[in-house]
């Protein structure tokens, strides 16, 4: 059977020690924020000239696991995302983390990052064809509404005033507003000013907001003694599978979330592991402890985020399509090394295809084990002397936001939106939804107009085409549904202050 | 035309290293040996640098898209290429600038020193960008290279879609029309030849903005949108999910698909390829922009970038800078009307 022999040749010397480093490599630049899988694949893509074509791909797929997943620590430890992929696991990973548990919150995200990877493997290798050609299904008014139902799903995630939250991501919105606007290929709100004709790009804002603001924070407060997050020597990083039974239905819908938003092209990990976040949400018998230190939210985002990677490469070993922008670089070095991604890739490089499928489990696994060994003198990094820390992240940071364009501008950007984000959170907004907000306004405004390019102006298709049609009754169902609740629990509070 | 009002923000970056440079200067000040010394070395260093050859450090290549994609990939290709058989005496570096429809890297090639250091590989969109309006700059603002290789471009279908022939997509074009939607990605050339060849057969399409060239096939694999622009190349590889072309835009038939019709037996005068073209500041000087031709020439001669042509479907011919000069201001001159209509949607 080809997975055998794939699995053989995967875990044969020297593909096996190639993975090993990928994913060593992709945890190590994934934990410091800033460094991300895409930006090691891109230095590293030179470097694979020479080598063989298996074993380069399976090097730079490792990278792309190994850095998927690193960015949790950092999340939960730091409160810091690693990578993008990794915000919604500072919700949850962060809170459990300051609570004392940062072992627990660890394991849970190291677990759940296993589980969500082999289950897309799994997908991968049973069912890539069937599922990539289902994505074709997926056009502009679905990606409309199903974005539409995760904006409806996460609105209430922030914590705190709801409408400071809603502020928030209308603020976030804005951000993703000026540049070239693809809709018309016409240039909006750049005032003239030719840095801004792309806009403000997603790391860089990403970093602002989240890294950015806390560096501000913790240099202004470097004098005060911080909550420091000790971990207990007896704390087991290694997850008790045994407590894991209430997390399966979370685990296999976050990962089948994962898989599905990473196949179809041009929408990123960071939403997948949202519409994970937002439905679990939605499913939960304890709504309202999300964003607390939740452990379903953790084991949601995580998993989500790396299903996400597996889901990523369907199109692109099924039909040549990259998933992701990491996946674009993969395919980049496929051609460099004299491979033609494309429908028949199967046909013509039956072997790298299996062994890619395959060693992305593998790699998966490696991921598990490097985590779960080292998490323990990972997380030391709290421990360290914030004076030390903050220039290292500091200037991690702005090499980050500087690399994958090449111009300053981007880390003006960090800076500035560093600045807002600290002064939003002195005013009590909340950041999550600022970067929600970012994120899912962009996509939504250029798949609406797109659809409705199509449809000549007529917003029709979204009730007339079913899968579209399914996400708007059930976006306009929790609506209304969390409007009465809201409706209800102000009613009652006005009573209980009274009396 | 006059553009939107540029301020020129590109002065910031360098200040700190100047004032650095300053501070430096005012402590050997102080040290009069070791200004001599520096002054005798810096001589030394002029003099060996005026009399050593071109290239004598690493050449800059921008790159205006992301990493991995098809015009990043061919320079990687070439880079590879130069890397392994020492063809120049120097290093390599590729920098992607990607955004804005491949405008900031095009600006920052634009704005680099003309010293043959810094140079940039891109696609007709040089032209479309300007006649936009997102820039106020075109090809003319540079000085070409080359272009190394071309491929050619068909407009196609699914082979299950309603559309057989170009001939009643026309036809039904013509009774209702915007009525074939087209996958596209504005304001790029994907989307104005398209564009020019519906003006020329007199009819109208419904452009339909989905970006990138993955997010085209998708979008016609989905059967969302019914018609796009894509390279033979594309074509054959995608021939298995029932991608098929409808009318080739070259001079004659093509043999991978001796049925399929030229835009010009249709009477419609579009003869389009997709050209990668090699490009540098505009006053560089004319011996090192040959010095960089002749190197990209024997990149080209070797047989295994032949053969990798061949699999690209690239074909394999030198355009030299007159003719991409031509190519590009006849292209030019045929957008430019068509920018109303463009720009409306």
């Amino acid at each position: 059977m080809e997975f055998f022999n794939a699995l053989q040749h995967v875990l044969s010397p020297y593909p096996f020690l190639w993975i090993f480093i990928g994913v060593a490599g992709g945890i190590f630049v994934g934990a410091i924020p800033g460094l991300g899988g895409g930006m090691l694949m891109a230095l590293t893509v030179p470097l694979t000239f020479s080598m063989d074509s298996t074993n380069a791909v399976l090097l730079l797929m490792g990278m792309h696991v190994g850095s998927v997943s690193g960015g949790l620590i950092s999340a939960t430890l730091l409160k810091m995302p690693g990578t993008p992929s990794a915000m919604m696991t500072t919700f949850d990973g962060h809170p459990m983390a300051k609570q004392g548990q940062p072992g627990k919150a660890l394991s849970l995200g190291i677990g759940a990052s296993l589980f969500g990877g082999i289950i897309s493997g799994v997908f991968l290798i049973a069912l890539a064809p069937p599922l990539s050609n289902f994505a074709h299904k997926f056009g502009p008014w679905e990606y409309v509404t199903m974005v539409m139902m995760a904006m409806v799903l996460i609105a209430s995630i922030s914590q705190g005033s709801m409408l400071k939250g809603l502020m928030a991501a209308m603020l976030g919105l804005m951000a993703a507003m000026p540049g070239l606007n693809e809709s018309d290929g016409q240039l909006r709100l750049t005032y003239g000013f030719d840095s801004m004709g792309d806009g403000f790009n997603l790391l860089p804002v990403l970093l602002g907001i989240f890294v950015m603001s806390q560096i501000i924070k913790d240099a202004l407060e470097i004098n005060k003694k911080g909550v420091g997050i000790a971990m207990s020597k007896t704390e087991r990083i290694f997850p008790k599978f045994g407590e894991w039974k209430r997390h399966t239905v979370n685990i296999a819908r976050s990962s089948c979330i994962g898989t599905w938003v990473g196949i179809l092209p041009g929408i990123g990990a960071s939403i997948s592991s949202m519409v994970a976040y937002g439905i679990a949400k939605t499913f939960s018998k304890n709504p309202k402890r999300f964003g607390t230190g939740h452990d379903e939210g953790i084991v949601a985002a995580e998993s989500a985020n790396n299903a996400n990677a597996g889901g990523a490469l369907i199109p692109l070993i099924t039909i040549g399509i990259p998933g992701a922008p990491v996946d674009a670089i993969l395919l980049g070095a496929m051609i460099m090394h004299q491979i033609q991604p494309g429908p028949l890739l199967f046909q013509t490089n039956g072997d790298l295809v299996w062994s890619l499928m395959t060693g992305y489990i593998v790699a998966n696994i490696v991921m598990f084990l490097i985590m779960v060994f080292s998490a323990r003198h990972l997380a030391k990094v709290v421990n360290i002397n914030r004076t030390y820390l903050i220039p290292v992240v500091f200037a991690f940071c702005l090499i980050g936001a500087y690399a994958p364009s090449n111009r300053m501008f981007d880390v003006w950007v960090v800076i500035g939106f560093g600045v807002v984000g600290y002064f939003l959170d002195r005013a009590r907004f909340p950041l999550g939804p600022f970067v929600i907000g970012y994120v899912l306004a962009g996509i939504m405004e250029a798949e609406l107009r797109s659809g409705l390019q199509m449809s000549e102006g007529s917003f029709g298709p979204m009730m007339t085409r079913p899968i579209a049609a399914t996400f708007t009754v059930i976006s306009i169902v929790f609506l209304v549904y969390s409007l009465v609740q809201e409706w209800r629990s102000r009613k009652t509070i006005p009573t209980t202050e009274s009396g | 035309m006059i553009g939107p009002i540029a301020f020129d923000r590109g002065n910031i970056i360098p200040i700190m290293p100047i004032l650095r440079a300053n501070r430096a200067f005012t402590r050997v000040r102080h040290l009069p040996t070791c200004r001599s010394i520096a002054f005798i070395l810096s001589i030394t260093l002029l003099v060996a640098s005026a009399r050593s050859e071109f290239p004598e450090k690493p050449i800059k290549i921008i790159i205006p898209t992301n990493t991995g994609g098809e015009v990043d990939t061919m320079a990687r290709i070439f880079q590879r290429a130069l890397q392994q058989n020492s063809i120049i005496p120097v290093k390599t570096v590729i920098l992607n600038l990607p955004g804005a429809g491949g405008t900031l890297g095009t600006r920052r090639l634009k704005e680099s020193p003309p010293d043959g250091y810094t140079i940039g590989l891109w696609t007709p969109g040089i032209v479309t960008s300007k006649t936009m309006g997102i820039v106020t700059y075109d090809h003319s603002d540079f000085a070409i290279i080359g272009r190394t290789g071309y491929s050619e471009l068909a407009l196609g279908v699914l082979n299950s879609s309603k559309y057989d022939s170009i001939e009643s997509l026309i036809a039904q074009s013509k009774e209702r029309p915007r009525s074939v939607k087209v996958a596209t990605n504005i304001g790029l050339p994907v989307h104005l030849t398209p564009l020019m060849f519906a003006e020329g057969a007199g009819i109208e399409f419904n452009f339909v903005q989905t970006g990138g060239g993955s997010k085209r096939l998708a979008s016609i694999l989905g059967k969302h949108t019914d018609l796009s622009l894509f390279s033979l190349l594309e074509f054959i590889k995608f021939g298995s999910t029932g991608l098929t072309p409808l009318v080739v835009l070259s001079n004659e038939r093509t043999g991978h698909f001796p049925d399929v019709p030229t835009a010009k037996e249709l009477g419609v005068d579009l003869v389009m390829n997709d050209a990668r073209i090699w490009i540098a500041p505009k006053d560089t000087p004319p011996e090192r922009i040959e010095y960089i031709a002749n190197a990209l020439k024997s990149v080209m001669a070797l047989p295994e970038i032949i053969e990798e042509y061949k699999t690209l479907g690239i074909y394999n011919e030198f355009g030299e800078p007159e003719e991409i000069d031509a190519f590009l201001d006849n292209m030019s001159e045929r957008v430019a009307p068509l920018v109303a209509k463009a720009r409306k949607l």
